[in-house]
């Protein structure tokens, strides 16, 4: 055959193995055959250089005798030139040259040795080495150098593809590996035809017969919203529409799972209609809802058991006062009235009974909050001028004025919102600086997704190291001698935020003023 | 003014009992109050009319609590009496319980005629004594 029609039947060869061959492994060996058949040579085999060392990855040798996942230090191979100049190397006749005493060279008797370096993105990731074992015809070489350029640079291209691959399924493992850890389950949603990709912590999840990755079907989709019970159907529904065009923020609800048990999932979309999908995150939170009821049941098992108690508390510190009264009562319609310090005493043990009784009535309002499980639309405006008519004899005692702005209609538990406005309201008209009448104000901005209220008064002031504290219940801050009070209100104001998802604190300083500002989810 | 000739409590804790005994004495217008801390004794009481010590009651205040026969069960077994034994007789439920249990059951009670909160005091006594006796 002449040079150029088996040059011309090189280059198709090298195409047809190319569209031939999928697997990796097979395609370099059909390469390192066609190299070695070009310039008919015994021995063909490609290497990666990592470091100092060079691994051979795969091979075609006589007999077999260099098998890929062989390991050699590169100063031992013939190729460590190629390594280092990034330049093909030809010796026809090794014995001439230095290299001849290189255990590399003996091992495969080589007297001739072609290297070509196997350049990705300009670095040298390995070499592709064709050795003979008798001396070799520099023509030969001469005429198929272009050629081998070629194959060497088609096995370059594989390698890259083949390294690339690992490290995308090396970092799919590790995300597999962190969903299955989180109980987790990643997945893109298309929006032209809802087709579902997904990861397989998906199918675990809702505990569907798995379908090979990255191919899920709209059944599968289907599938896993049939597994949502009836009761939260319409909300996932509502989610899912939702997310056809924004953002949806985290959502709970419940999928059934064998034996009438459900599975607690929290969820989470993200729209990225540019690209014309839906990414979704699912999670399982069964058990964190487990503890979470859990907590639910004991809580109110202590709420019950303070009720309980403060309400069986009542009946004794009723009788006490009953007699107080009796005695009062008796002592002075007669002639054994009591001296001085016997009415002292006796004004003693009635002012710590009133004060028990204060005491005990705040605990069980305290605990009656959020009893009554159903919101109401609740008009601030007519709710606040409610508390400021019930307050308002104090409010004159104390020349105060109470600024309030236009409130909104809100949802929330109705006996709760006036607790908490009457609780914040006494506060800042009994704390307030000697001397100096009250002025308080009421306000109340829309946020997106919540209401945000104050109450601020010119008032006493609360040092930075009592913020904190004062929510606590029978915290107080003041003399009772000075400041009649339960330590009750502000412990019920956070619980009462607390029952409609808000949050409350206070900005203050000392000696001038607080504003309570507190947050009611809508 | 008419004067009732009897009163009758029962509640388990003694000196609830005094104090109410007290307040009944300062309206002026009891005869007689009794006191019983065992519900059980009280209903013996009222079923032996033919006992020379027994006074008829005109009203009986009953605690809802108590160890042994409560207020609930206690009526269970009034209402079994006959008629002579309860005729005009007014019982009261005299409790600190607030609970809405409590009161919706004493609202179906027929026996029941009212539901009073603890303590008792002179002038509840006489609201009861002029709404229930005056006419």
């Amino acid at each position: 055959m002449k040079n150029e029609a088996r040059q011309q039947n090189g280059y198709e060869k090298l195409v047809e193995i190319y569209l031939n061959h999928h697997k990796e492994g097979e395609l370099l060996l059909e390469y390192i055959e066609l190299a070695k058949k070009a310039i008919n040579f015994e021995n063909g085999f490609i290497s990666y250089i990592e470091d100092q060392y060079y691994e051979v990855i795969q091979s075609s040798t006589l007999n077999n005798k260099l098998k890929s996942g062989a390991v050699f230090k590169t100063c031992d191979t013939l190729c460590e030139e190629v390594v280092i100049n990034g330049k093909p190397i030809y010796h026809c006749k090794l014995i001439d040259t230095p290299l001849y005493n290189l255990p590399g060279r003996a091992y495969l008797d080589t007297e001739s040795v072609i290297g070509l370096p196997l350049v990705v993105e300009g670095e040298i990731w390995g070499t592709l080495t064709l050795c003979s074992t008798s001396e070799s015809d520099e023509d030969l070489y001469l005429n198929n150098k272009n050629f081998l350029d070629l194959i060497s640079m088609m096995v370059a291209k594989i390698i890259q593809n083949h390294k690339l691959r690992n490290k995308l399924k090396a970092s799919e493992n590790l995300l597999k590996m962190g969903e299955e850890f989180l109980e987790i389950a990643t997945y893109k949603r298309f929006l032209n035809n809802d087709q579902v990709e997904s990861t397989s912590s998906f199918f675990d999840i809702f505990n569907i017969p798995p379908i090979e990755e990255g191919k899920m079907t709209t059944a599968v989709a289907n599938m896993a919203m049939s597994k949502v019970i009836d009761a939260d159907k319409l909300l996932v529904q509502e989610r899912y529409e939702r997310s056809k065009t924004e953002d949806v923020p985290a959502f709970e609800y419940r999928i059934a799972i064998a034996n009438n048990k459900v599975k607690w999932l929290r969820h989470k979309l993200k729209y990225v209609g540019e690209s014309g999908y839906v990414l979704g995150v699912i999670q399982d939170i069964s058990d964190l809802k487990q503890t979470e009821l859990k907590l639910k049941s004991k809580n109110e098992e202590l709420e019950q058991f303070a009720y309980a108690t403060a309400h069986d508390l009542q009946e004794p510190l009723r009788t006490i006062t009953g007699f107080i009264d009796v005695l009062e009562k008796k002592t002075s319609e007669n002639s054994r009235a009591l001296g001085g310090e016997e009415r002292q005493y006796l004004n003693f043990i009635k002012s710590a009974a009133t004060r028990m009784k204060n005491q005990i009535d705040g605990l069980l309002d305290h605990s009656r909050i959020g009893r009554r499980k159903e919101k109401l639309s609740i008009n601030i405006n007519l709710l606040l001028s409610d508390i400021v008519e019930d307050l308002q004899q104090k409010i004159k005692e104390t020349s105060a004025i109470i600024d309030i702005a236009d409130m909104p209609i809100i949802k929330g538990y109705k006996m709760e919102m006036r607790l908490l406005f009457l609780n914040l309201l006494t506060n800042a008209l009994k704390f307030s600086r000697r001397g100096i009448d009250p002025h308080i104000q009421v306000r109340c901005k829309e946020e997106d997704v919540q209401w945000v209220f104050s109450v601020k008064d010119n008032g006493l002031g609360i040092a930075d190291e009592h913020k904190e504290r004062i929510f606590k219940i029978f915290i107080r801050l003041k003399p009772r001698e000075d400041y009649e009070g339960t330590g009750i209100g502000l412990a019920q104001v956070k619980k009462i935020v607390d029952l409609h998802n808000g949050d409350v604190q206070v900005d203050s300083k000392l000696g001038s003023g607080s504003t309570f500002r507190f947050t009611i989810k809508k | 003014m008419r004067k009732l000739n009897c009163v009758l409590l029962i509640d388990d804790y003694h000196p609830t009992n005094v104090l109410h005994t007290i307040a009944i004495e300062d309206t002026k217008r009891v005869a007689h109050t009794l006191a019983f801390t065992d519900a059980e004794k009280a209903l013996t009481y009222l079923l032996n009319i033919e006992d020379e010590q027994y006074i008829k009651p005109n009203v009986i205040f009953l605690d809802i609590n108590m160890p042994g026969m409560n207020g609930w069960d206690f009526i269970q077994e009034y209402k079994k009496l006959t008629a002579d034994k309860k005729s005009d007789i007014l019982l009261f439920m005299l409790s600190t319980s607030t609970h809405p249990d409590d009161l919706d059951k004493a609202d179906k009670e027929e026996e029941v005629k009212g539901y009073i909160y603890k303590p008792l005091t002179t002038e509840t006594m006489l609201e009861v004594i002029e709404k229930y006796f005056e006419h």
